[in-house]
């Protein structure tokens, strides 16, 4: 059961869902990352209310972000068309190799579409192509596993996102693979394995949620049972990134450390 | 672990354009070698000879780098001059002017594709091939010195560039980058080459290489001697190692262009930054500019300077019995001479016979199709110019445009050989005035006009009440005034007669004339084009 929105999230995340589904039904592999993910990812409504309180900065979502395979782009292109958003010529034209824009009909809000190789603060590959990737994991989202790497790979994190990792950690359990409603501690350490300045601003991230709990905790956000809870797995995390061995690219740029920039630079769409 | 402010707010953009990429952009722009051919073609007529000592006065020209830098930083957008001129002065200028650098632009990109064959593989090949003594070669590069193989091969590489564009502006500036690198790999071991061999080491050179070629030269004890002989009978008298006014003009082309990574702002890396700006753009001209030093003091010190002025009078006057019967070509084979063994030759050879050519594709056709890209989403040319497919996700139409008329001004170009050089110069002074007269004039006026969008940019700063930008704006319209003066002044550059003349600037008539038919057409259908130039492009 999914936790109670706001009248403009609600149709928000019916559109969404809408999308998906639709793209489901032509054969096409859309998912859905980002704030409306983890609302969907989230039973906790007591938490997700607590945290996302008027004033807060909270968790409203402006846009729709999903992830396809680039081999699909053009049915990807034809859905969107079909449901009669309009595409961002300039953002297709200038960025069309990782992401197409959608605006709605009515310019209420946009959806941004990624593929597959993910190129943010760092870049995160989801598989190859239909059927060899990791979107068909889970639905209508990605696994929780890639929408918490989605949310540490943020170099200047804020506190939305802190809130976010907060509430899909709080409301899961820890595995060592993707099984339904957990998070796969395995994938996030491979990936982190292999990429020093993701393990490096996950590890701050990290950080920053252990932090922000203690200050949510303080400030009666969070009960004492729920600090527990988050400081216990956030720890556990932790631990089992750091475990893992690390692939010989993470070790050759380690030695370099923070010297030299390890993460790529994010800009706005409009400033 | 450092600890961040929360500084995110939404999800954002990689920008693919890196410091480095429009730092090799912005220096490709701005051929240094080209220098050399127009240095020999001035040296026949100037009332100097030393083009280093116009650099002084040619560093006014880094005005140029410095207002687009900060107006870029102020309209990070694709689109360059177009976008700023249309935004603060009026969109009739805007498009007037950006309509003529278009038109120029694409020619240039036409040219180029020919001149491939004939000022670079074809000299190219023919020049290695008699170095290294390969006939195979020397046929190869005299075929392709023939009008209907140059347009062919253009023809082929039109082709090729056109396809690498709809693999989109990564790939563009990864193949840009790759022929920089062989190119600056050439140029280097060229120079060094220079540097090393010494005036009497090229002499034996040289004479030689003249002896095995044999012709009225070769039979000569002296083929180096007798150049500067054969040119002072014909009437040529060296000038003064001095310096003369054309040479500020032909300098300043080895950095005032170096701010095309403008015209695809909106996909470089932080472009709201001056400083990053400045390094792209005024450290890419000063960049060429010290390869411009090295480049003409050896070959001063190496070729000798009464043999290099007499060698480019002969090219140009008198060429019979010399291998290449053009001063850009014998210059080159000097180069490649240098170098001696046979690889580094290839290099050199290659490296100078691309600078002139091949450089300016990704360059050239990225701008033109940032810029129809522009006009079409404001509405001023047909919507199918934006269109984007989503499966090469590049304006489609667009590019399918630009390889067509690029295809008709390589007809053109091949069909009136007679107008080579009137073409050559329209496709530099055309364009130059352009994209670099209005932009100072819209830095003068930007904070008056748009102060909205000035409070808030991060180029506001003031010497003594006045604000930077219109300073640099005021130098860089005083700057292009005298260029465009010294072109004209000098009759030898061919541009003073009247259809020069309005090749070189009537485009821009055309481009504003054109601006409101499209209006009133647009109007009559309903559409309100005025409303798109009161925003800003979003990317």
């Amino acid at each position: 059961m999914r936790i109670p929105l706001e009248k403009e999230d609600e149709k928000l995340m019916g559109e969404a869902l809408r999308i998906v589904d639709e793209a489901k039904k032509r054969g096409i592999v859309l998912r859905l990352m980002g704030g409306i993910a983890v609302i969907i990812h989230t039973d906790d409504s007591s938490l997700y209310t607590r945290l996302t309180t008027p004033g807060s900065d909270g968790g409203k979502s402006r846009d729709i972000d999903m992830v396809t395979y680039s081999s699909q782009s053009s049915k990807v292109d034809k859905l969107f068309n079909d449901l009669s958003y309009n595409s961002d010529k300039l953002v297709m034209a200038y960025f069309g190799e990782n992401r197409f824009m959608y605006h709605h009909p009515k310019d209420i809000y946009y959806v941004d579409v990624f593929f597959e190789k993910l190129h943010f603060s760092h870049d995160m590959n989801l598989g190859s192509k239909k059927g060899r990737g990791r979107l068909e994991l889970d639905y209508p989202t990605l696994t929780l596993a890639d929408l918490i790497l989605g949310k540490l790979q943020i170099h200047e994190i804020n506190e939305k996102d802190i809130r976010d990792l907060i509430i899909l950690i709080k409301g899961h359990s820890l595995s060592d693979d993707d099984v339904e409603e957990s998070i796969n501690l395995e994938r996030i350490a491979s990936v982190l394995s292999n990429d020093w300045g993701f393990w490096y601003d996950a590890e701050s991230n990290l950080n920053k949620v252990l932090k922000s709990t203690e200050k949510y905790r303080i400030e009666g956000l969070l009960s004492e049972e729920e600090f527990d809870d988050l400081s216990t797995k956030v720890q556990k995390i932790s631990i089992y990134i750091n475990k893992i061995p690390k692939s010989k690219d993470w070790l050759k740029r380690a030695k370099e450390g923070s010297s030299k920039k390890w993460w790529n630079d994010v800009e706005e769409l409009v400033r | 672990m450092t600890e961040k402010p929360f500084a995110r707010k939404s999800s954002g953009l990689i920008r693919q354009a890196s410091l480095l990429d429009t730092f090799i952009y912005n220096s490709s722009a701005s051929s240094f070698v080209v220098i050399l051919g127009s240095y020999a073609f001035a040296v026949t007529f100037t009332t100097g000879g030393d083009l280093l000592s116009a650099i002084p006065i040619a560093l006014i020209s880094f005005s140029i780098a410095i207002v687009y830098a900060m107006l870029v930083a102020t309209f990070p957008r694709s689109g360059g001059d177009y976008v700023f001129n249309s935004r603060v002065l009026h969109p009739s200028l805007g498009f007037g002017f950006n309509f003529s650098l278009v038109f120029w632009q694409t020619f240039f990109l036409a040219f180029n594709y020919y001149l491939i064959c004939f000022s670079g593989l074809g000299p190219g090949l023919h020049i290695i091939g008699y170095i290294i003594n390969n006939p195979t070669l020397i046929n190869i590069g005299l075929a392709m010195m023939t009008p209907w193989v140059a347009f062919l091969v253009g023809s082929t590489i039109n082709v090729i560039f056109t396809l690498i564009a709809f693999g989109g502006t990564k790939k563009m500036l990864q193949v840009n980058n790759a022929i920089w690198i062989i190119m600056m790999i050439g140029i280097v071991i060229a120079i060094a080459a220079l540097a090393l061999v010494g005036n009497q080491g090229f002499i034996g050179l040289f004479n030689s290489f003249m002896s095995s070629y044999g012709g009225t030269y070769g039979s000569s004890p002296n083929p180096y001697q007798a150049i500067i002989d054969t040119a002072k009978l014909g009437g040529y008298t060296t000038p003064p190692f001095v310096f003369a006014w054309p040479f500020v003009a032909l300098v300043t082309n080895a950095v005032m262009w170096t701010f095309y990574s403008a015209y695809i702002a909106g996909e470089v890396k932080e472009a709201n930054s001056v400083k990053r700006n400045l390094i792209s753009m005024a450290g890419a001209g000063l960049f060429n500019l010290i390869f411009v030093v090295l480049l003409f003091y050896f070959s001063f010190r190496t070729f000798g300077y009464n043999f290099l002025t007499s060698l480019s009078y002969l090219t140009t006057y008198n060429p019979q019995g010399l291998p290449w019967g053009n001063a850009v070509e014998m210059l080159t084979a000097c180069y490649g001479l240098a170098a001696k063994n046979p690889v580094l030759v290839a290099f050199a050879v290659i490296g100078i016979s691309l600078a002139g050519t091949l450089i300016y594709t990704v360059v050239l056709f990225l701008q033109v199709s940032r810029n129809i890209f522009a006009w079409s989403m404001d509405r001023l040319v047909p919507e199918k110019l934006s269109e984007v497919s989503p499966k090469f996700h590049t304006p489609t139409y667009t590019n399918l445009t630009i390889f067509v008329v690029c295809e008709l001004f390589l007809l053109v170009t091949m069909a009136f050989p007679d107008a080579f050089w009137l073409i050559f110069f329209s496709t530099i002074i055309g364009p130059a005035f352009s994209c670099m007269f209005l932009p100072g004039i819209t830095a003068a006026l930007l904070p008056y006009k748009r102060k909205d969008i000035y409070e808030v940019s991060p180029i506001k700063r003031e010497i003594l009440g006045i604000p930077l930008i219109t300073l640099v704006g005021a130098i860089e319209v005083g700057f292009m005034t005298f260029m465009v003066y010294t072109y004209v002044a000098w009759p030898q550059f061919g541009i003073s007669a009247p259809l020069p003349l309005f090749l070189n600037f009537g485009m821009i008539a055309v481009g504003f004339i054109l601006y409101w038919v499209i209006r009133y057409i647009r109007r009559r259908q309903g559409v309100d084009i005025d409303l798109a130039f009161a925003e800003i492009p979003p990317v």
